[in-house]
């Protein structure tokens, strides 16, 4: 196991890569414009939990049980810390945070921590054996997880880690690869009316991929290719909520995405900007809810978070682009 | 990088492969509807151009990187994709010819 210091090297790289690639106009709104308004009492309350939860023989695995998948931990790390910084929380207590999350993430992983061999291998994964996959109908196989990639970013804005993880490739006896899409908590009736939403809880699929089609998985889960990943395709399994699922019912479950998404996202682009960021605080608080919940306490976002998002108003500074150098100041000042 | 008359756009490549058609530019003041098989060109990502995308050819993105939502979706789907090609909604006419040669990094606007 890597040391500290390592530890966060580690981590600060893997941030250069994320942030450098990242999309920087977000839909609904810039997050960065709008995370001053209720991110240092979510650190706040996380690190508190964290604190109360940690054992330093069992922490990592308990903390690592709660958010189950690595990428999920991962991403939790930078808006902690961007409310620890606003609380002027001493650094040593902002690296022993990311520490520890990155400790748990390890007990998750069967590969490198950071993915730099461009795998993220998860120490227990579900691959079907061979002959329940199917072949063909590539097409709609990558058009369901695109429709279910527009579904999550609309019910979860930027905070779709809450519901989505992708692991592998994991590469197999014939030189294949394999890829595992887990979308999770997919009807979050905390967030939205059940009418918005889709009535299934959880939607996997395993796609078996030449290995031309060179797919890698960073530890933010993230899914870069260079080859075509539907003319790559060599076979798939979908479950919906555990059960095995046909083209027939596949092709319905992309109208049926379809749809919702259109509804969600419409709603929203009606928003004005107060509702979009009193969503996202929704959203916030949900990412961290099964933390919050293990201690019997309420996961709810504080009232008076709204209140000072309603009489706030977006950072017009942090609604620009920052550049390679800014992002890698940034990066230092945190971590 | 700009060239008169026949205009070549250049960005980065998200997803390789060539692709021909009429242009879509996406944008407020576009309420034509979308067409299967027209190229979407959009100033950044959105869920609602997102969904246009189940019917493009290719889409060309002004903004954002490669982990831009809009690219991952269009690498999911197989089409062609290029992002930072810069000044592309005004550059590109709703409804003018376009190539997209994502493997070179070009657009081409052809009229």
């Amino acid at each position: 196991m890597l040391d500290n210091e390592e530890l966060l090297k580690g981590y600060r790289e893997s941030l250069k890569v994320a942030w450098g690639y990242n999309d920087y106009e977000d839909w609904p709104l810039r997050i960065s414009s709008i995370m001053h308004l209720f991110t240092d009492v979510f650190a706040k309350e996380f690190i508190e939990d964290l604190n109360a939860i940690w054992d330093e023989e069992n922490g990592p695995q308990q903390l690592a049980q709660i958010f189950e998948y690595p990428g999920r931990l991962f991403r939790l790390i930078d808006v902690v810390i961007f409310g620890l910084r606003r609380a002027r929380t001493p650094l040593e207590e902002q690296r022993q945070f990311v520490v520890r999350m990155l400790r748990a993430a390890h007990t998750l992983k069967a590969g490198d921590l950071f993915n730099k061999n461009g795998a993220n291998l998860l120490i227990h994964p579900d691959i079907p054996p061979k002959s329940s996959r199917k072949q063909g109908d590539s097409n709609l196989i990558h058009k369901l997880q695109a429709a279910l990639f527009m579904y999550t970013e609309a019910i979860l804005f930027r905070g779709h880690d809450a519901v989505k993880t992708v692991h592998g490739p994991y590469i197999t006896a014939d030189n294949t690869a394999i890829v595992i899409r887990e979308f999770h908590n997919l009807s979050p009736t905390e967030l939205w009316p059940s009418s918005l939403l889709i009535n299934h809880k959880k939607i996997t699929t395993v796609c078996e991929y030449m290995t031309s089609a060179e797919v890698k998985v960073d530890c933010y889960d993230h899914i870069y290719h260079s080859g075509k990943l539907n003319q790559s395709l060599l076979s798939w399994h979908v479950t919906i909520d555990g059960e095995s699922v046909d083209t027939e019912q596949i092709s319905a479950f992309v109208d049926a995405l379809i749809a919702k998404t259109r509804q969600v996202s419409g709603i929203v682009d009606e928003w004005t900007w107060q509702q979009k960021t009193e969503k996202y605080a929704d959203i916030f608080w949900f990412r961290k809810s099964p933390l919050r919940e293990l201690r019997g306490l309420s996961s709810k976002v504080p009232d008076h978070v709204y209140e000072t998002i309603r009489n706030g108003k977006p950072s017009e500074i942090r609604s620009k682009c920052l550049s390679p150098r800014e992002v890698a100041f940034l990066i230092q000042l945190g971590v | 990088m700009i060239v008169d008359n026949n205009k070549t756009l250049q960005g980065i490549v998200i997803n390789p492969g060539v692709y021909k058609g009429k242009a879509y530019v996406a944008g407020p003041d576009n309420d034509r509807p979308f067409d299967k098989g027209d190229i979407l060109v959009i100033p950044h990502s959105n869920p609602k151009y997102s969904l246009m995308l189940l019917d493009a050819g290719a889409l060309v993105c002004e903004s954002g990187a490669v982990m831009a939502h809009i690219c991952i979706v269009a690498g999911e789907i197989g089409i062609p994709c290029m992002t930072q090609v810069n000044d592309a909604t005004k550059a590109i006419k709703d409804g003018s010819y376009i190539e997209v040669h994502a493997d070179q990094g070009e657009v081409l606007v052809v009229g």
